[in-house]
């Protein structure tokens, strides 16, 4: 018996940490769910809004020694400006021009981030960033559950979201624009008011690794984090509220806790050739969820069970 | 109650499909006849403020509406079923009507019945997506949403296209219906012309974006409609 808890949980920091990535994975896929399930808005940037909110965190705790409230504050403010920003500028492009524009925004706060140096510290780093509290050896724990805790709170708004008029209003707007232009509400300001406030629950969650990584590197903020958050809502379901925590149980879980912590593979190969590796089956998964299962493990948005009689999809 | 004054519209620049019409409507039906491409979808659009006029003006009940945004026009009273994509897809056929009525709570679920008796085909179909509803099941659910917004103005575009006779009977039954009960002023536009003309109470008959005719329904004579559809 504990030899198989020692098995499991005998290098406690390891899966702390791929447990950690794990909620990042699912709480950036609740908020994507929220623009491209529900609101039909392909933010293929979702590393940009995150990483500003990741480095806003950053630079206020460490530049300017700010205190971690403050600094969080920044943190969800930075990714929710950047949201509202972007919001004004795709609401009027179509689904091409929405990825090629996100995909921009990420690519700025990117090369910002990287050849600024006084105030990021460029690529040298930025750090050291310290949990806001100390409970003895096990802080990690801790914040694990705060961030169980956060993730619990936006699956929560996400699915009272799909029951609430203003979901309805978000759905209408998403698969039938044109006709939601001549409902009695602006469409232009309700898909620019979903990003503002996703993309600052994006900044929030960057805010909220900041301590788990204690140092900050532009190269944090690539493209991987992207394509691993659309890997996991695409697989699971984007259209609904749980598709990004069973997709990404079926991912990163696999990957970043069950493959890298219980297989064992040879260290060089699991530093090298596995991240790639991974990166790769990730992207290849994509493709083919699109191709084949094109709304994920959970299929369809919901209320299909009150579907009566014989269902003519 | 709506009047159009010299408009002009169209999808380019210095090309114009609706070339200077000028017309008014009441309190009725009025329905609008004319040949593929001979600017009716664009008209419509263009009253719902989806299109920007050129030059010319659109007022309803008081105040112009030509240059004000396609959902203020709707909050004043003007719904729009357009001739296709008319539903929400991934909506229930429920979430469909109730989606930006905006009706007062307390009103919404006798609106919705009004609309389920108008449409009683629908009322087993509630629960069901629209997207997955046959082809005069969503003309129904597109008129209803419109509807639901409190319309004072319906714009239906090609209402019956695609539908079989019976029930094209009657779906002008229900446009009438809903035009007796409601007092909701309708504009139509058509392709069978004589279908339309029995509902309809004054019509127009449109042609490369110009009006050939504009008369009541009852007076309109074969001969207007041939010009107007070039035939
Ligand atoms: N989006 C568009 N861009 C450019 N031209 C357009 C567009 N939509 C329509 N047109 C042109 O405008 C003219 C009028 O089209 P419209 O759709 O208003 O005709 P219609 O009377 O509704 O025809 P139908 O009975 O076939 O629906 C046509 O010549 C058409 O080619
Ligand atoms: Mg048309």
């Amino acid at each position: 018996m504990s030899a198989v808890w020692d098995y499991l949980f005998g290098s406690p920091a390891f899966l702390i940490f791929g447990t950690y990535t794990l909620m990042m994975i699912v709480g950036l896929g609740i908020l994507l769910h929220l623009q491209l399930g529900v609101t039909g808005i392909g933010n293929f940037g979702v590393a940009g809004f995150w990483g500003a909110g990741l480095y806003a965190f950053g630079i206020m705790q460490v530049t300017y020694d700010v205190g971690f409230w403050p600094a969080l504050l920044v943190a969800t403010a930075a990714g929710g400006v950047l949201g509202l920003i972007t919001g004004w500028v795709i609401a009027d492009l179509d689904d091409d021009g929405v990825l090629a524009a996100t995909l921009a925004v990420a690519t700025i706060v990117y090369l910002a981030i990287d050849s600024e140096k006084d105030i990021t510290g460029g690529r040298v780093g930025l750090g050291t960033i310290d949990f806001p509290f100390d409970v003895g050896k096990r802080t990690d724990l801790a914040w694990l559950a705060i961030l169980f805790g956060v993730v619990g709170v936006l699956l929560w708004y996400a699915r009272r979201v799909h029951r609430s008029p203003y979901g309805r209003l978000l759905i209408a707007t998403g698969t039938n624009e044109p006709l939601a232009r001549s409902l009695r509400k602006p469409v232009k300001r309700t898909k620019v008011g979903v990003m503002a406030l996703t993309s600052a629950g994006m900044g929030a969650l960057g805010g909220l690794y900041g301590p788990i990584v204690h140092f900050l590197f532009p190269t944090q903020l690539t493209v991987a984090i992207t394509v691993s958050v659309i890997t996991a809502l695409v697989l699971g379901g984007q259209q609904r509220p749980l598709g990004a925590f069973v997709g990404a149980l079926l991912t990163v879980g696999l990957f970043d806790i069950v493959i890298k912590l219980y297989v064992p593979l040879p260290k060089d190969l699991l530093e090298h050739a596995f991240p790639v590796t991974k990166q790769i089956i990730f992207g290849a998964l994509l493709i083919f969820v699109l191709l084949f299962r094109p709304l994920g493990f959970l299929g369809r948005m919901r209320r299909e069970r009150h579907v009566k009689g014989l269902s003519r999809v | 109650m709506f009047e159009a004054g010299g408009i002009w519209c169209g999808y380019e620049a210095d090309i114009d499909v609706i070339k200077g019409l000028d017309f008014t409507v009441g309190q009725e039906v009025f329905a609008i006849l004319g040949a593929n491409g001979a600017g009716k979808t664009t008209l419509l659009s263009a009253i719902a403020g989806l299109l920007p006029l050129t030059s010319g003006s659109i007022r309803f009940g008081g105040k112009t509406i030509s240059g004000v945004p396609p959902w203020r026009i709707a909050a004043l009273g003007i719904g729009f079923v357009p001739q296709e994509r008319g539903v929400f897809p991934d909506l229930t056929v429920l979430d469909n009507l109730r989606v930006g009525g905006l009706v007062a709570k307390h009103a919404r679920g006798e609106r919705i019945d009004e609309i389920m008796e108008l449409f009683p085909a629908l009322a087993d179909l509630r629960n069901q997506r629209a997207g997955t509803l046959s082809g005069g099941e969503t003309k129904m659910v597109a008129a209803g949403r419109a509807l639901m917004q409190d319309a004072k103005l319906l714009l239906m575009d090609e209402p019956t296209a695609g539908l079989s006779p019976l029930y094209v009977e009657n779906f002008f039954d229900r446009i009438r219906r809903i035009h007796e009960t409601k007092g909701v002023a309708i504009i139509i536009t058509e392709q069978n012309a004589t279908k339309a003309l029995e509902v309809a109470d004054r019509a127009m008959v449109l042609s490369l974006g110009e009006a050939m005719t504009i008369t009541d329904a009852k007076d309109l004579t074969t001969d207007q409609l041939r010009k107007g559809y070039k035939i």
